[in-house]
C-alpha cells in the first residue's frame, strides 16, 4: 500500500460523474490521486506534484487526451510518464492515434472498474 | 573489247537478274513480312537512272551545279512525303487503284475519259524518257566495244535492241504473270532493289578509284581543278547558268516527279505491302541520294583533268576504260545498265499497266464482254476464261512499249541529252500534280475542272517544251520558234507573254502549271459534281473511313444483276475457284449466309465485285464487264427524292444526337452533384453515429463504474450511497432523453409526426415549460423571465412536440447563459401580418453568441454547436434540428433571430388559429395601442371569420 501511495495518479475527465467513480476506485486501491476536468487544469495540477500514472479520456473539449499527454511528457520530470487511455471511442484508428502519443494502455468506456485498478497497479509495479 | 563479249557480259548480269527476281518470287510471296522492309525503300531508288549515272556528271561538266535540283526537290520533299504517299495508298487499296491514270479516272467520277486522257499524256510523257534509257544502254555499249556511233549501225547490229529485246522478255516473264494486280511484283521489286545497290556500289567504286587512286583525295583533285581556268568558275550557283526562278522550278518538277513518275507511283503505291515500309523509306531515300551524288563534281573534274574523248556524259565508264581499269569499267559499265534497265522495267510495267487498264481492255472487253445469262449470252463463250487473253494483251503492250522507245530513240533521242528529255518528261508528269493534290485535298475540285486542266496543262507543255525540241529544224519551225505563230511575238512557244532570259524548263512548266491550275479551279467552280463524284471525293478525303468498308455507290442503286452472273463474271477472269471463294468471303463478311445464283445482287454485292474485277483489270474495264451483265434502269424521280431525303433525316438525326448528348450531359452532370450529395450526407450520417455512441457511452460508463461501487462497497457510508444513487439516476435520465431524440429524430424523417395535430394553448405552454427550468435556474442564478400577453393565443400542433420546441431552446439557452447574471427572456407575442396573423414566441439569452461561420448551419442536422466556454459540442446535434422540423410540420418557422457578444435570440413563428373569446377585446385594445390599428382590426376581422 505505502509503495502505492508513493506512487501519485492525474486523472482527467470532463464528466464530473466519471471522474468521481475512478477517483473512489483508484483511491480505495490505495493509490494518491489528483483529478482535472480539462487539460489545462492537468497540466497545472501535474506541475504541483507530478504524477507517475496519468488516467486520461480522450474526447475533451478544448485540449483531447492526445495532445494533453504529448504536452504532459514535456513538463520537467514527466518525460516518463505512463499513460491510460480512457475513451468512448475505440476504433483501431483511434488505439493507434493512442498508442502513437506514448499510451501504454487503452480502455474502452464502458471500463470494468477492477480491470481499471489492475492496469494502473501494473503499470505502478512494473513500469 | 570485243562487242560479243561485252553482250554476253549484259546478257550474264540479266540472267542473274532473272535468277534473283525467280529466287524472290518463291521466297517473298505470301505475309507481307516476307519481304524485308528495305526493298521497298531501294526501290524507290528507281528514280535514279542513267540520268543520274552519267547525265549528272555530264550536266556537272558542262554546266557546274545544274545537275542538283533534281535531287534537291526530293530531298525537300522527304519530311512530308510520308504523309503524302500514305494517304495515297490507303485510297488505293481501299480502291484496289494500280496506277495514277486508275487513282484520278477513280476520284473523278470513275471517269473513264479521265483515265484515257491521263494514260495517253503520260505515255507522251514517258515514252521518250525510257528512250533515253536506251540510248544511254547503247552509250555504255559503244562506250566500251570503241564502236562509233550506233545510230549508224543496222538495227540487227545494235547491241541496245537486243539488250532490249532481252528485257522485255525479262518484264515479261516476271511482269505479268497472274492476272490479279493485288499480288504485287516480288520477283521485279527484288531485282529493282538488287539493281539499286549495284548501281550505288559501281558508281562509289568508280568515284573512290579516280579520287584515291589516280588523285591524291578531294583536296588534291578539286585543287588541281581550281587550276584549270574552264573548271575554276563552274562551282557557283551564277556559273550554273541557272536564275532562282530556274531553281525553283526545277526543284519544283523534280519533287513532283519523284511522287507521281509511272514507276516512282508503281513502286510506293501500287507494290506497297505494309505503311511500315514507308516509315523506313522515308529515312533511306534521302540518305541514298546523297550518297550517289558524292562523286558527280569529283568524277567530272576528274575526267576533264585527265583529258577523257567523248561526251562528259560517259565519263563514269570512259575514265576506267582509258585507264585500263578493265573490272572496274565492266562494273561501271553495268552499273549503268542496271540504272537504266530499271527504270526501263518499272516504266514499262506500269506503262503497260496504265494503258492496258484505261485504253485497251475497256474497249476489247466492250466487245468481247459477257453478258447476261439470257440463252444468247451463254452461247457468247460465257464460259471462256478470259485472264489468258487479258494477260496476252498486256504482254503484247509491254512490247509495244519498249519498241516505242526504242523507235524514238533510234529516230530522235539520239540528238538529244539525257537531261533535256529527262526534265521535259518531268515536267509533263508535273503537269499531274494539280489534280492529284485536289483529289486528296479539295472535295469541290470536279470533273470538268481535272479535263480542263489537264488539257491546258499538257497543250501548253507541248507547245513550249516539245515543239521547239522537235521542230527547231525545219524552216517554219525555226520561224515559229523565232518570231510566233502567224508573227505574233507573244505567243512565242520559248517566250510566251513576253516572258525573256527564262530557262526552257522554267518556262514551260510555268505557264502550263499557271494554266493548268487555273483550267481545274475555274473548271470545278463552273460545274457541278455528279452524286459518285462526290462520294468519291469524299472517299479520297478520308479513306480510313472507307477502310475494309463497301462503298455505297449512289450509280448502282439503279444496277440490277444476278448473282449468278457475277460469279461467271468473276470466273472468268480469276477461274472457278477463286470466284467462288471471293463470294463465299463476301457473305461471310456481309453476313447474309449463302449468296443464291437467281437472286439479285445487292449494291454492295456489285460494289464488292466491281472492285475485285478492277484489280484484274483496272476500275474502267472492270465498269465495262459489268456493264454487259447489269440490267441499267433509269433513275427514278422518287429514288433521287429518297435519296435527298436520307441524307435530310441523317441531317436532322445528327442534329437530334447533339441535343440527346447535351441532355446526356446535362443529367450526368446532376447525377454526379446528386451522388456528391448522397456521400456526404453518408459521411454526416457515419459521424452521428459514432457521435451518439460517445453519448450514450458516456452516462453508461459512470452508471456502470457507479453501481460496481455500490455493489461492492456494501460498508459505504449512506450520504455517500445517496450521492451515488443520485449521479446514477440523473445519468440515466440523460441516456432516456437521448435515446428518445434519436427516435423523435427517427419518427420526423418518417413524417409520422403530422398527425395528431389539436389546438394548443400557447400560453399555457410557455408557462408549464418555463415552470420546469425554475429549478435549474434558481439553482445556477439564472434570471428567467416569462412575457405574456392578457389574451390567449391557440395554435394547431402537438402539444408535446412543441413543449419540446420550448425546452429545447430553453436548455441550449440555459447551456450558454454566463454564469454570473445570466438572464433568460421568453416572450410571445402577435405579429403583424394582415393575411395571415402569427404567434411569435422568443426566447433570449445573455450569452456569449453564436460564432458566425457557425450561424448558417446551426439548424442542420447532426450540426453541434460549440459551447463557447468549454469548447466542446454541447449535444447531440439534433435539437434545433428536430425543434426547425416540428414547427415546419405545423406550418410555422424557427430562425435565429439575433446573435452576437450581447446574446442570442431564437424565434419560432406559428399561424395563429384562435384568440381565446373573453380576451378579444382586450387584445383588440392593447395592439391598436402598443402596435397599430391595422393588425388589430386584421384580427377582429379573423376572429368573426372564425365564428
Amino acid at each position: 500500500m505505502s509503495e502505492q501511495k508513493s506512487s501519485p495518479l492525474l486523472i482527467v475527465d470532463d464528466e464530473p460523474a466519471i471522474l468521481l467513480s475512478v477517483r473512489f476506485v483508484l483511491e480505495q486501491a490505495g493509490f494518491a490521486v489528483t483529478q482535472a476536468e480539462n487539460g489545462a487544469q492537468a497540466l497545472a495540477a501535474a506541475r504541483e506534484t507530478p504524477p507517475r500514472i496519468a488516467v486520461l479520456d480522450v474526447m475533451m473539449p478544448g485540449m483531447n487526451g492526445f495532445e494533453l499527454a504529448e504536452e504532459l511528457r514535456k513538463l520537467p520530470d514527466l518525460a516518463d510518464v505512463r499513460i491510460v487511455f480512457l475513451t468512448a471511442r475505440g476504433t483501431p484508428r483511434d488505439k493507434a492515434d493512442g498508442y502513437r502519443s506514448g499510451g501504454e494502455v487503452y480502455l474502452t468506456k464502458p471500463f470494468d472498474n477492477d480491470e481499471l485498478v489492475r492496469t494502473v497497479r501494473e503499470l505502478a509495479e512494473f513500469g | 573489247m570485243n562487242s560479243t563479249i561485252v553482250l554476253l557480259i549484259f546478257v550474264v548480269y540479266l540472267v542473274t537478274l532473272f535468277g534473283i527476281a525467280g529466287l524472290a518470287e518463291r521466297r517473298w510471296r505470301g505475309g507481307p513480312n516476307k519481304r524485308p522492309r528495305i526493298a521497298y525503300a531501294l526501290s524507290l531508288m528507281v528514280y535514279c537512272t542513267a540520268w543520274t549515272f552519267m547525265g549528272s556528271i555530264g550536266k556537272a561538266a558542262d554546266d557546274g551545279l545544274g545537275f542538283l535540283p533534281i535531287y534537291l526537290g526530293p530531298l525537300m520533299l522527304a519530311p512530308v512525303w510520308p504523309l503524302l504517299i500514305r494517304r495515297i495508298i490507303r485510297v488505293c487499296k481501299a480502291e484496289r487503284l494500280t496506277s495514277l491514270a486508275d487513282f484520278l479516272s477513280s476520284r473523278y467520277g470513275k471517269s473513264r475519259l479521265i483515265g484515257v486522257l491521263a494514260a495517253t499524256f503520260l505515255v507522251i510523257g514517258v515514252v521518250p524518257y525510257i528512250s533515253i534509257q536506251l540510248k544511254a544502254i547503247g552509250s555504255i555499249f559503244s562506250v566500251l566495244t570503241g564502236q562509233e556511233t550506233i545510230a549508224s549501225l543496222p538495227f540487227y547490229q545494235d547491241g541496245a535492241l537486243w539488250l532490249t529485246l532481252l528485257l522485255a522478255v525479262f518484264i515479261i516473264v516476271f511482269g505479268v504473270r497472274r492476272l490479279d494486280a493485288n499480288h504485287r511484283h516480288e520477283g521485279i521489286m527484288a531485282a529493282i532493289s538488287f539493281e539499286a545497290i549495284f548501281k550505288l556500289i559501281a558508281f562509289l567504286v568508280v568515284g573512290g578509284f579516280l579520287t584515291f587512286g589516280v588523285f591524291n583525295g578531294f583536296g588534291d583533285l578539286f585543287g588541281r581543278a581550281a587550276q584549270l581556268t574552264e573548271l575554276a568558275d563552274k562551282w557557283s550557283l551564277t556559273a550554273s547558268g541557272l536564275t532562282g526562278w530556274d531553281w525553283f522550278w526545277l526543284n519544283f518538277v523534280s519533287m513532283c516527279a519523284f511522287v507521281l513518275l509511272p514507276r516512282q507511283f508503281h513502286v510506293a503505291v501500287v507494290e506497297n505491302r505494309a505503311e511500315a515500309e514507308v516509315d523506313l523509306a522515308a529515312w533511306i531515300f534521302p540518305i541514298y541520294l546523297l550518297l550517289i551524288n558524292i562523286f558527280v563534281i569529283p568524277i567530272a573534274c576528274g575526267g576533264i583533268l585527265l583529258g577523257i574523248p567523248g561526251g562528259a556524259e560517259n565519263f563514269v565508264i570512259a575514265i576506267p576504260k582509258f585507264l585500263d581499269w578493265n573490272l572496274i569499267a565492266i562494273l561501271a559499265a553495268l552499273g549503268g545498265f542496271a540504272a537504266a534497265s530499271g527504270m526501263v522495267i518499272v516504266s514499262t510495267i506500269a506503262l503497260s499497266l496504265t494503258i492496258a487498264n484505261n485504253i485497251v481492255l475497256p474497249y476489247v472487253l466492250r466487245v468481247i464482254r459477257p453478258q447476261r445469262g439470257t440463252q444468247d449470252g451463254s452461247q457468247r463463250g460465257a464460259q471462256a476464261d478470259l485472264s489468258g487473253p487479258i494477260m496476252n494483251i498486256r504482254r503484247l503492250i509491254i512490247l509495244f512499249v519498249l519498241l516505242l522507245a526504242y523507235g524514238f530513240y533510234r529516230g530522235v533521242a539520239a540528238q538529244y541529252s539525257l537531261i533535256a528529255i529527262g526534265l521535259i518528261s518531268f515536267t509533263a508528269v508535273a503537269q499531274f500534280a494539280p489534280v492529284t493534290l485536289a483529289a486528296l485535298f479539295w472535295k469541290q475540285a470536279t470533273k470538268k475542272g481535272a479535263i480542263s486542266g489537264l488539257l491546258a496543262g499538257f497543250l501548253v507543255w507541248g507547245y513550249t517544251l516539245v515543239l521547239p525540241t522537235t521542230l527547231g529544224d525545219s524552216l517554219w519551225g525555226a520561224a515559229l520558234l523565232e518570231h510566233g505563230p502567224a508573227g505574233i511575238a507573244w505567243l512565242r512557244p520559248s517566250g510566251l507573254f513576253g516572258s525573256q532570259d527564262v530557262s526552257p524548263i522554267a518556262h514551260g512548266a510555268f505557264w502550263s502549271l499557271l494554266l493548268n491550275v487555273s483550267g481545274l479551279v475555274i473548271g470545278s467552280l463552273n460545274s457541278r459534281p455528279t452524286p459518285l463524284e462526290i462520294t468519291q471525293a469524299d472517299l479520297f478525303q478520308h479513306p480510313e473511313k472507307y477502310a475494309g468498308a463497301e462503298v455505297e455507290d449512289y450509280r448502282l442503286k439503279r444496277r440490277r444483276a444476278r448473282i449468278g452472273d457475277l460469279q461467271k463474271l468473276m470466273a472468268r477472269f480469276t477461274g472457278n475457284q477463286q470466284a467462288a471463294n471471293t463470294l463465299k468471303a463476301f457473305a461471310r463478311r456481309a453476313g447474309n449466309g449463302k449468296l443464291e445464283p437467281e437472286n439479285l445482287a445487292s449494291p454492295a454485292l456489285l460494289s464488292f465485285v466491281e472492285q475485285r474485277l478492277a484489280g484484274a483489270v483496272g476500275s474502267a474495264s472492270s465498269q465495262v464487264l459489268l456493264r454487259g451483265i447489269i440490267r441499267e434502269e433509269p433513275v427514278q424521280l422518287q429514288e433521287v427524292i429518297t435519296i435527298l431525303q436520307r441524307t435530310q433525316e441523317a441531317e436532322r438525326y445528327g442534329r437530334l444526337m447533339e441535343k440527346k448528348q447535351a441532355e446526356l450531359e446535362r443529367l450526368t452532370t446532376q447525377l454526379r452533384a446528386a451522388n456528391r450529395r448522397l456521400q456526404e450526407l453518408d459521411r454526416m450520417k457515419a459521424d452521428f453515429v459514432s457521435t451518439v455512441t460517445h453519448e450514450l457511452r458516456t452516462p453508461i460508463t459512470s452508471i456502470k463504474s457507479l453501481v460496481n461501487i455500490l455493489l461492492n462497497n456494501p460498508e459505504l457510508p449512506l450520504a455517500q450511497r445517496q450521492s451515488f444513487l443520485d449521479i446514477v439516476v440523473s445519468e440515466s435520465e440523460r441516456l432516456a432523453r437521448l435515446v428518445s431524440q434519436v427516435l423523435d429524430l427517427q419518427a420526423l424523417e418518417d413524417g409520422r409526426v403530422k398527425s395528431g395535430h389539436q389546438p394548443v394553448d400557447l400560453n399555457n405552454l410557455l408557462r408549464k415549460a418555463v415552470h420546469s427550468f425554475s429549478g435549474v435556474s434558481h439553482e445556477r442564478d439564472i434570471d428567467l423571465r416569462l412575457e405574456l400577453p392578457p389574451a390567449t393565443y391557440e395554435v394547431l400542433g402537438p402539444a408535446d412536440r412543441l413543449t419540446q420546441v420550448v425546452v429545447n431552446l430553453l436548455g441550449n439557452a440555459v447551456k450558454f447563459v454566463p454564469r454570473v447574471d445570466g438572464r433568460i427572456d421568453v416572450r410571445l407575442k402577435i405579429e403583424d401580418n394582415p393575411v395571415l396573423p402569427l404567434v411569435a414566441v422568443r426566447v433570449a439569452d445573455n450569452g456569449p453568441g453564436i460564432e458566425p461561420e457557425s450561424r448558417s448551419y446551426i439548424f442542420e442536422r447532426f450540426t453541434q454547436i460549440t459551447d463557447p466556454e468549454l469548447g466542446k459540442p454541447a449535444g447531440s446535434g439534433l435539437g434545433l434540428y428536430i425543434s426547425r422540423k416540428i414547427v415546419e410540420d405545423c406550418g410555422g418557422t424557427l430562425s435565429l433571430e439575433r446573435s452576437s457578444e450581447s446574446g442570442t435570440e431564437f424565434c419560432f413563428r406559428l399561424p395563429l388559429h384562435r384568440v381565446s373569446d373573453d380576451a378579444m377585446p382586450e387584445l383588440a385594445q392593447r395592439t391598436a395601442e402598443q402596435t397599430n390599428a391595422e393588425v388589430a382590426t386584421s384580427l377582429v376581422k379573423m376572429k368573426n371569420q372564425a365564428r
